[in-house]
């Protein structure tokens, strides 16, 4: 009887722990740049592209190249991050493109990547960034406040 | 009863005394605000390209190499590269090492404790990378904005070099940065 109690109580807690075993739904593309997008209502490309830079540099990236005609940023940021022992160093890369759609519309398309650095310094593997979608919307959130910071003028 | 209740009392009342050192020190959290006051300075100029060359020969003065310039953004980014003694306490965990393994190998590994120490006396490679962030504030009035990464390498003899650290650099070095800007803003109007 003792037995059959304890097969039962195991089975239960083995069931509980399947959820960990789950596999993560992959997003579509689509998502992926539903989530990497945003529209912004600006007078002008180079208040925007500004602002975009600003915000690059509230979160510590270095402009590696801009290019204004076509509307394209891309940047990087290099730093220690807590890791199981210790720290280790990452380098988010990142690149922000701009997309004219109407009169004073424009579209806003970025995207990160996140690679761990070696023992050289150099960038080796890609690394998934812990929930992506609080990162873009983040980074967006941020753009509004720039946005909002350059219109007052400070 | 009594007695081991007073002691109890006491030993709180003089433990408590002791509790403000296990206090978490909590650093303050900058916000982008005052990041910007820090990373921001404003200069009287004619346009947004005079302010880029000030900044360029400023950069040219401390050695930088120009990696990229966009003037219809008014961008520009820099790197150089420096050398930097090694600290006192490297240093000396380095000595102490080299004795040590001497000692251990009754002698025979000195050789390779020297060559050991060399590394000691080998400064750091630090890179040092910065943004700069040209903008209109009015007709009169441009604002510059200055951005930089520190990355210090070590170099190892026999073996490859290899990343120490990677950080932010703190207000002093913007404060240098802009004293520089001055100095530069005040021979660009005296047009010498």
């Amino acid at each position: 009887m003792f037995k059959k109690i304890v097969l039962i109580q195991v089975c239960l807690i083995l069931t509980l722990c399947l959820p960990v075993c789950a596999k993560q739904q992959e997003s579509t593309s689509m998502e992926i740049r539903q989530m990497q997008t945003r529209t912004y209502e600006v007078k002008t490309k180079k208040e925007l592209m500004e602002a975009i830079v600003n915000v690059l540099q509230d979160r510590d990236y270095l402009i590696t190249e801009s290019n204004y005609n076509l509307g394209v940023v891309s940047g990087y940021k290099e730093c220690k991050e807590k890791a199981f022992l210790g720290q280790r160093f990452v380098r988010f890369e990142t690149s922000v493109q701009i997309n004219e759609l109407g009169k004073n519309s424009y579209k806003v398309r970025t995207n990160f990547i996140k690679k761990a650095l070696d023992l050289t310094g150099n960038p080796t593997t890609k690394q998934e960034i812990k929930n992506p979608e609080e990162f873009y919307r983040e980074f967006f959130s941020q753009l509004d406040k720039s946005l909002f910071i350059e219109s007052q003028g400070i | 009863m009594k007695k081991f209740i007073a002691e109890f009392l006491i030993f709180v009342f003089i433990g408590s005394f002791c509790s403000p050192v296990f206090a978490k020190n909590e650093k303050i959290k900058t916000t982008a605000l005052d990041k910007r006051a820090i990373q921001t300075k404003i200069y009287d100029t004619k346009s947004e390209s005079e302010l880029m060359k000030m900044a360029l020969n400023v950069l040219q003065d401390e050695e930088y190499k120009i990696i990229n310039l966009d003037n219809d953004l008014s961008l520009i980014t820099a790197m150089k590269e420096s050398a930097r003694p090694r600290p006192f306490a490297v240093k000396a965990g380095y000595y102490t090492g080299a004795l040590l393994y001497t000692g251990m190998t009754f002698g025979v590994g000195a050789v390779i404790a020297w060559v050991w120490i060399k590394d000691a006396h080998t400064p750091y490679n630090v890179e040092d990378t910065i943004t700069i962030n040209v903008s209109d504030l009015n007709a009169k009035q441009r604002k510059i904005r200055i951005i930089s990464s520190e990355k210090v390498l070590a170099s190892h003899t026999g073996d490859r070099t290899t990343l120490k650290t990677i950080t932010d650099l703190d207000s002093q070095f913007y404060q240098d940065f802009y004293t520089k800007m001055d100095k530069e803003s005040f021979i660009n109007k005296q047009g010498l």
